[in-house]
């Protein structure tokens, strides 16, 4: 080829598993397989799906200028190698699924085959069989004592099956692959007794590329289902065994693959006497997947039969349709790879979530994490200025000291009354209750209200950055305060802001002090359902969603309405967790510390200075920021 | 319609509307470069066969223009190209390339996509070594430096072995 701009144009016009190959035809053409600007057409047709890729890269650009600014600054052959580890890679993969003979791959039409004619085919079914002969005396110990004989018929005659063998796999387009999957089953006939029929449905799902490890995960579902006709119906029967396990194929060349070992063996046995023709809308009588009113039955011969396969629960597993069906309900190991979804804006958003890091990186020279410690100096810098200004401006001190020990009061006193009237502006009455801030208690309660958020703890926290289109900062945290009350019990707050579904929601649990196991349950993966917190005896405080703009501009209110509006507890959290990085358990204390709203409870109000010095916690402030939940990076 | 002449490398003159050559981003540029003229427009890396094969491919299309907008919408195989194209592209391999070449000179984009794109065609599902042998490429690599890219590369080994 005389050219390099002729290679790069047809080079262009390829996949990357033919890039690859063209790699290696020679030096000039490995040069053009390298460019940058060759992976960022390629980058950009897996972005956006385009499969036919002319010029779109200015239709684009012009559409999405700030991706035009974020790729320029990368070596794209690896950024696309981040974004799309399950594409990139997946050419090795395919190659070990082939080395153990497990599937043919058709590289000239991208298809994906089984290998049922090859030898790996017929051991995946000895092997199978191996599985079953296993299993086989579990099913027998099951089954009513009736069919007893015609069982150990059944067991005699596994040796020499003559199978009917279904081998249904996909056709895996290039373009999307998250798993194969391959779907076997196995009708066997028994001579001796004819009616009574064993299915083995096998369900192979193979993770191709699996995120961090060299090798292939592989999930195997086998489904056993023996039919015991009776005359009598009620006394037929259909056993079905369940048998799953994970294994992993071993990538040869590398030595961190993990063996994840056989799981979940569950033995079923569906009476059929629970059959009901006309109780259609049933759910109990659908177990695992097996709708038991798909069995027809022959009522002239009074024999029990199969329509076929296909209507006995294993619906269509032999038609074109029922393989769309189950290719849309492909099972993906790799839930967690960076593009998953094949959602335009929520790629991009992923893209954006990843790149903005790593080009303030590069545009500073500096960690992504140090630049946020700097920023947090910074802020504070400036929080302290804010103070100081505040220091000076009698009217928003009074008003700050005023709310922030209105807050620590009722906190103390009657915590769920108070967090619901501060936060729900319909009740502004309470606060005026308070308003006279020469009551007596407001004196008398502070070296307890001290003490209090002294022994208050922040238990269970979750904190994450993520960066929208705009490249603004978006903030999400969950967080329990556990908090001794009266009557010997603690009161456990859970605190939780989610940006993406703009959500923010307090709950509360009161439980006996020497009994707070649940509490820690609140973790990061707790689900929000409703009601699965009402199980755990939580119940919900205040509950708040709320509009993308109206957040946005909280966000953008928030540093000046922090000191002389803590009204807001959402302000008050939101703002004590934007750009910090709380320690895993930290003191309430340090909380307050971080923002030195310290220094305002010791703000005498009388005179108008600072009597008690703020309260000094260095050790706190140092390990703040030990630990960095956003991308799991110790940088103390 | 005006007239533009075009002379090949091998001196042949070839008379053809102006918008017809106009679709040529190179011609374009040369009419509006030196004006209106009857002097032919030189093409010394173009030979007259091929570039009677592009005047052809130039009236098709410009007789038949292809739907641009719709063509995003759908989504494209790579051997989606249309039937005038691909029958156009049924040339010896030498040719091919002639044509490719003629298209980055002249700066004919479709045709230089059409083109490239049936080379694309000749390449996927090949190994390495069929490749070279189909353009005639020496492999340069040294044993060392072609198993260090098969090993970057893992999945290629297998490709040829099947």
């Amino acid at each position: 080829m005389k050219s390099i701009v002729l290679v790069f144009n047809i080079l262009k016009h390829l996949e990357i598993d033919d890039i690859y190959c063209c790699e290696i035809v020679c030096k000039d053409w490995r040069k053009v397989a390298n460019q940058n600007k060759l992976w960022e057409i390629l980058f950009l047709k897996k972005l956006f799906n385009i499969t036919n890729f002319l010029n779109e890269e200015i239709d684009i650009y012009n559409k999405h200028g700030r991706l035009k600014e974020l790729i320029e600054k990368f070596n794209i052959k690896y950024l696309y190698k981040q974004c799309f580890p399950n594409h990139f890679n997946r050419f090795k993969n395919l190659n070990i699924l082939k080395n153990n003979k497990i599937i043919n791959y058709d590289h000239a039409n991208g298809h994906c085959s089984s290998s049922s004619s090859g030898n790996g085919g017929h051991n995946n079914i000895i092997n199978t069989l191996s599985d079953f002969k296993i299993n086989k005396s579990n099913i027998h110990n099951n089954t009513n004592n009736n069919n007893k004989q015609k069982e150990n018929e059944v067991d005699n005659d596994i040796s020499d099956i003559i199978c009917n063998e279904y081998i249904y796999f996909y056709n895996i387009s290039k373009s999307v692959i998250d798993s194969y999957q391959f779907n076997y089953s196995y009708e066997f006939n028994n001579n001796d007794y004819k009616n009574c029929r064993l299915f083995i449905i096998k369900k192979d799902t193979y993770q191709i590329s699996p995120p961090g490890k060299n090798s292939i995960n592989t999930k195997v579902d086998l489904i056993f289902l023996l039919f015991i006709p009776n005359e009598i119906k009620e006394y037929s029967k259909i056993i079905k065994v369940n048998y799953n396990y994970n294994y992993c194929i071993e990538n040869p060349d590398q030595s961190n693959y993990q063996r994840v070992y056989p799981f979940n063996f569950n033995l079923q046995t569906i009476e059929l006497n629970n059959y009901n023709d006309d109780d259609d809308d049933d759910d109990d009588h659908h177990q695992n997947g097996i709708t038991i009113k798909d069995i027809e039955f022959n009522e002239n011969s009074k024999n029990y039969q199969y329509k076929s396969m296909q209507e006995i629960g294993f619906k269509g597993l032999n038609t074109s349709e029922i393989s769309e069906e189950l290719m849309i309900k492909i099972e993906s190991f790799a839930n967690k790879f960076s593009f998953y979804s094949n959602n335009e804006s929520e790629k991009l958003n992923t893209l954006y979530y990843y790149l903005t890091p790593i080009l303030l990186n590069i545009e500073t020279k500096k960690p992504f994490y140090k630049q946020q410690q700097h920023h947090q100096q910074k802020q504070q810098q400036q929080q302290q200025l804010e103070i100081l200004k505040l220091k000076n401006q009698k009217i928003s001190l009074l008003n700050v000291k005023w709310k922030l020990t209105f807050f620590l009061n009722i906190l103390k006193n009657k915590p769920v009354e108070f967090l619901f009237y501060a936060i729900n502006d319909d009740y502004p009455i309470h606060y005026h209750q308070y308003d006279n801030p020469n009551e007596e208690w407001y004196e008398n309660d502070k070296p307890q209200l001290l003490e209090l958020i002294k022994i208050s703890t922040i238990k269970q926290y979750y904190h994450r950055f993520s960066f929208k289109g705009s490249g603004k900062k978006i903030i999400e945290f969950k967080f329990s305060i556990s908090i001794p009350t009266t009557n010997n019990t603690t009161l456990t707050l859970y605190i939780e802001y989610l940006s993406d579904l703009f959500l923010f929601s307090i709950k509360y649990k009161e439980s006996q002090n020497n009994n707070n196991d649940d509490d820690n349950n609140y973790g990061i993966d707790d689900d929000n359902d409703d009601d699965n917190d009402e199980d755990k005896g939580i119940k919900i405080l205040y509950k708040n969603k709320f509009g993308r703009q109206e957040y946005d501009l909280n966000l953008l209110k928030e540093n000046k309405d922090n000191f002389s509006n803590l009204s807001s507890l959402m302000k008050l959290v939101s703002f004590l967790f934007e750009g910090k990085f709380p320690n895993f358990k930290f003191k309430l204390v340090s909380l307050l510390i971080i923002i030195n709203l310290d220094q305002f409870m010791s703000f005498d109000f009388d005179s108008s200075k600072i009597l008690v010095k703020p309260i000094s916690s260095n050790e706190d402030k140092e390990s703040m920021y030990a630990f960095d939940l956003d991308f799991g990076v110790n940088y103390e | 319609m005006s007239l533009v002449k075009l002379e090949s490398s091998d001196e042949k003159v070839f008379e053809i509307e102006k918008e017809i050559a106009c679709m040529s981003v190179t011609i374009k540029n040369m009419i509006e470069d030196i004006g209106e003229s009857d002097a032919p427009i030189p093409l010394p890396n173009v030979t007259s066969t091929i570039l009677e094969k592009v005047l052809d491919y130039c009236r098709h299309h410009h007789q038949h223009p292809s739907p641009q907008g719709d063509d995003k919408k759908d989504e494209k195989r790579l051997d989606d190209i249309p039937p005038y194209d691909r029958d156009f592209c049924k040339v010896d391999q030498p040719t091919l390339f002639e044509l490719i070449l003629a298209a980055n000179y002249l700066d004919i984009k479709p045709l230089l996509d059409v083109t490239c794109k049936t080379v694309a065609n000749m390449i996927r599902g090949k190994t390495p070594e069929e490749i070279r042998k189909i353009f005639n490429i020496k492999n340069d690599f040294t044993p060392e430096e072609e198993e260090q890219i098969r090993k970057e590369n893992e999945w290629c080994e297998d490709k040829g072995g099947n």
